[in-house]
């Protein structure tokens, strides 16, 4: 046997030597390093220099495309980073989320009204709709401190971005910075020797890396757009926001409740805006009244344009059209509420009616998917927090609380307040009236579906929809399944106890999900791998689970490739077996395979047993042994009192609205707050903090305190852990 | 597959020829891939000029034991499923190779597109490394570490990052 060629391998190579580790083919390698986890694969890296090198060039971005992350605030762009260097960013989030380590800080200053603010994010900029105010906080990369001869350089960069703002003192930002950002380098300046083709292609980004550092932007002091009259008062509130463009400047659509939309294009600094053009509203060619008064406000004509903003070119003067959803007589049913967008379509709602647009074609009307009425309701209040936690008193009528805008699915997803129910629409836009519908809690029970995500940037498979809901659960459904029920629930049971909503959700990091709260300002984090209800997650094999305790989510990471099925009547997927037996997933999925309607690969995952769903993954954890239960939840800075509306996540960083104010969480594990946000878009120091400071569980309700002095002048958040018997409050990394 | 064609013969690298079932050899994607060109003669014969007897001797074990499962579909997206399909190592699975029979196994799963069994040997192979220190790893696989001292301790402190 010894004398066997093959005619694949070079003929100089001995034979004998195929027969290890080593010399195995790349196809075969990575199918071993596939169930290695990072410490062992790291371990390999450290036999030789041969697996050396192929444990960077195959093993590191084997395994990062097995745990990706979001990264569209990162610099310089995510596809320049080194697989090493991205791991190291990406652990150092997935640890973070796990060991409760995290920066809390507010964005800008606090608002003066309370309002429903829209949250938008984009590579370069944080938008926020507050009340008529487009705020634009930019975002930059962090700068290093540099050595003397650059620091006029540094001036001038620094001085533009904050024109509007000569009360900025650029000392406090140099000062601060020195002494950390030497350690930084230090830490960022580390030799990879092997590392070091992958920066090959770019010797100028040797020299930019010593001024900008790698890692998430940070934001920068807003510049102010008032783009709604103030006379209009909250009835012409953004809602919404979509950035049409992850580019630097690009363009933003902005919605508001009394039925405007606008497109602008903002330039690339945030400084100056100019407005493109104006939608049609759906209803205008079949306007029959053209009563335009407001309950709130005496605006007479043409509220869109505000007569003292300076900011606004007007281009297109198309504003003759009267709107008609500023009819009064037409309530609240027809102010909107939500925006939601994809590279080229955008959808708004109103409580009982979805309107799809073409983002490029401002002058054809929308198509419209109107719900069924189950009766004609006289809910006449003006915004929406006041009507989020009636409607689910019973007897209300079906509307629409969410939505969600996916290409992938070629659908529009609705929360409603019984359900999510998925429409798909055709080429055309039309919109199917068939809908397939998700249950929140199981039935007879109902809930109101607040917010709804898909996983950004395929980081996970993206037939996980995500949903935030009245009675305090987030929930994950799998598209995949026939089922209109979840595959995973989430709460914080003191959040639950409280009776809180989960007003918002998102994706964060490689393994988590976040939902934030509607009373206190939580924002309440879940570890996929952990979560006990009542999906568990096994891992491939039992050995494996009794090795490491933990099996690895990394199959939520799709298939990309796989079609989905959205049809309201999913035929062949059975699955029919009710055993925990991993070999009967393999009969499941053959006789899956062979259904064509069918996603063909990844519903052999799933196997229905005596504990709900279970997910099997492909490999296994990449994290020592963990506690079971890691779900926890913090308090958002400032947030007492308040819901948090909105959040969107990106390179370990959550950034989310309360009623007053936007914050942002920091879980990539930065030296300084500056890292974070720059001091010119930091709050005004307090005098004093209200911080809680127990948990009554009779009564289910958090004692708060109000702190002074220094403690108040630091910013930090406290959180608790959920499985904790008792509430033990630990306190963010200042 | 029809009923009709019942057997193969095999030639393995050293020359050595196996009478092989169809309904056996057929796990190999690669073999049953190369039947269906080849139309159905009895007595067909094919050459496995990478494949040793010894080697073919454990692999026609394996396809032996596995016969009466389904066989897996072939189709390019399912390469991740048919990878975590395999969950368990069997009892045949279990039966003591030494290492250089395993990697040849592997080699020749790999080789005639078994990938059942390719996950088996991947997966055993995984399994040695786990829990075990660099410096088992290079005993257990026989890697001659061709790092300097020095180097060998940049590494393990390039490497701190990801303990914890």
């Amino acid at each position: 046997m010894d004398h066997t060629s093959d005619p694949r391998l070079s003929q100089s190579r001995q034979k004998v030597t195929e027969r290890t580790l080593e010399h195995l083919p790349d196809d075969v390698l990575s199918q071993v390093l596939d169930r290695l986890s990072l410490p062992e694969l790291l371990s390999l890296q450290q036999l030789n220099s041969s697996l050396h090198q192929r444990i960077l060039h195959l093993g590191i971005p084997l395994y990062l495309s097995h745990h990706p992350q979001s990264h569209l605030t990162l610099h310089p762009p995510v596809q320049e980073w080194s697989p090493l260097s991205l791991l190291k960013l990406n652990t150092s989030i997935d640890r973070s989320l796990s060991t409760h380590r995290w920066r809390a800080l507010q964005v800008g200053q606090t608002w003066s009204q309370k309002v429903i603010p829209a949250l938008a994010l984009s590579s370069d900029k944080l938008l926020l709709g507050v009340g008529g105010k487009l705020i634009v906080h930019p975002l930059r990369p962090f700068e290093q401190a540099r050595h003397p001869e650059d620091s006029i350089e540094e001036e001038e960069v620094f001085n533009s971005s904050t024109l509007n703002h000569p009360d900025t003192t650029s000392g406090s930002y140099e000062g601060g910075n020195k002494k950390n950002n030497d350690d930084i380098r230090k830490n960022n300046n580390v030799d990879w020797k092997h590392d070091e083709d992958w920066k090959e292609h770019d010797g100028k980004e040797e020299k930019r890396s010593q001024i900008e550092k790698e890692g998430p932007k940070v934001l920068h002091r807003a510049i102010e757009h008032s783009i709604v009259s103030s006379e209009l008062g909250s009835a012409a509130d953004i809602i919404g926001l979509a950035c049409l463009s992850s580019e630097e400047g690009g363009d933003v659509v902005v919605a508001q409740y009394d039925g405007t939309i606008r497109r602008f294009s903002l330039s690339s600094n945030g400084r100056s805006i100019r407005h493109l053009s104006t939608f049609l509203s759906p209803s205008s060619s079949s306007s029959s009244s053209s009563s335009s008064t407001f309950n709130t406000s005496s605006a007479r004509q043409n509220p869109n344009l505000d007569p003292n903003s300076t900011v606004i070119e007007d281009t297109n003067q198309h504003e003759t059209n009267p709107i008609p959803w500023r009819d009064i007589s037409q309530g609240i049913k027809n102010g909107l509420h939500t925006l939601s967008h994809t590279k080229s379509l955008f959808l708004t709602t109103t409580s009982t009616s979805a309107h799809l647009y073409h983002l490029n074609s401002p002058n054809l009307p929308p198509t419209t998917y109107t719900l069924p009425s189950s009766s004609s309701s006289s809910s006449s209040s003006s915004t929406l927090s006041s009507t989020m936690e009636d409607s689910n008193n019973g007897k209300g009528e079906i509307r629409i609380w969410s939505s969600l805008l996916s290409s992938y699915h070629q659908s529009l997803f609705l929360g409603l307040s019984t359900s999510i129910s998925i429409h798909p629409f055709s080429s055309s836009l039309k919109i199917s009236s068939s809908s397939r519908i998700l249950y929140g809690p199981e039935e007879p029970l109902k809930s109101s579906a607040y917010s709804i995500r898909l996983p950004p940037d395929n980081t996970h498979d993206p037939n996980l929809l995500l949903s935030s809901w009245y009675d305090s659960c987030l929930r994950i459904h799998d598209l995949r399944e026939k089922s209109s029920g979840n595959v995973m629930e989430m709460n914080d049971p003191y959040s639950w106890a409280d009776g809180s909503a989960m007003y918002s959700c998102c994706w964060i990091g490689s393994f988590h999900v976040a939902g934030g709260g509607s009373r206190h300002g939580t924002v309440a984090l879940f570890d996929l791998r952990f979560s006990k209800k009542p999906l568990s997650i096994v891992s491939p094999t039992t050995s494996n689970m009794n090795q490491d305790g933990i099996g690895d989510y990394s199959n939520i990471h799709g298939n990309l490739n796989s079609q989905s099925h959205f049809t309201s009547t999913p035929g062949n997927s059975s699955t029919s077996p009710s055993s925990s037996n991993l070999r009967t997933i393999t009969s499941i999925s053959n006789s899956k395979s062979s259904s064509n309607l069918h996603n063909k690969s990844k519903s052999a995952e799933y196997n229905e047993n005596q504990y709900g769903w279970k997910l099997k993954p492909n490999i296994q954890g990449s994290f020592p042994k963990q506690q079971q239960n890691s779900d926890w939840s913090l308090f958002s800075p400032g947030g007492r009192g308040s819901p948090v509306y909105s959040m969107i996540s990106s390179s370990g960083r959550i950034y989310g609205v309360t009623e007053k104010r936007s914050f942002v969480l920091s879980f990539d594990n930065v030296n300084s707050t500056d890292e974070i946000v720059h001091s010119s878009a930091r709050a005004n120091q307090r005098k004093s903090i209200d911080t809680p400071y127990s948990y009554r569980s009779r009564g289910g309700r958090w004692g708060w305190t109000v702190r002074y002095g220094e403690y108040a002048q630091v910013d930090r958040s406290v959180g608790y852990q959920h499985g904790d018997r008792a509430v033990r409050l630990f306190e963010s990394l200042s | 597959m029809s009923g009709k064609l019942q057997e193969i013969l095999i030639v393995t690298s050293d020359d050595e020829t196996f009478t092989v079932k169809v309904e056996v050899i057929q796990r190999s994607a690669m073999i049953k891939a190369m039947l269906e060109d080849l139309g159905e003669q009895e007595g067909q014969v094919i050459p496995l000029p990478n494949v040793s007897s010894s080697v073919l001797t454990k692999v026609l074990e394996y396809c032996e034991h596995h016969k009466n499962e389904p066989l897996p579909v072939a189709d390019a997206n399912d390469v991740d499923d048919a990878r975590r399909r395999t969950s368990e190592i069997g009892d045949w699975d279990a039966n003591q190779v030494d290492q250089e029979m395993l990697f040849e196994i592997i080699l020749a799963a790999n080789y005639l597109d078994i990938k059942p069994l390719l996950d088996v040997g991947c997966k055993t192979v995984a399994n040695m490394i786990k829990g075990k220190t660099p410096e088992e790893i290079r005993k257990l696989f026989n890697i001659t570490n061709d790092f300097t001292p020095e180097e060998e301790e940049q590494i393990r402190k390039e490497n701190e990052w990801a303990e914890e």
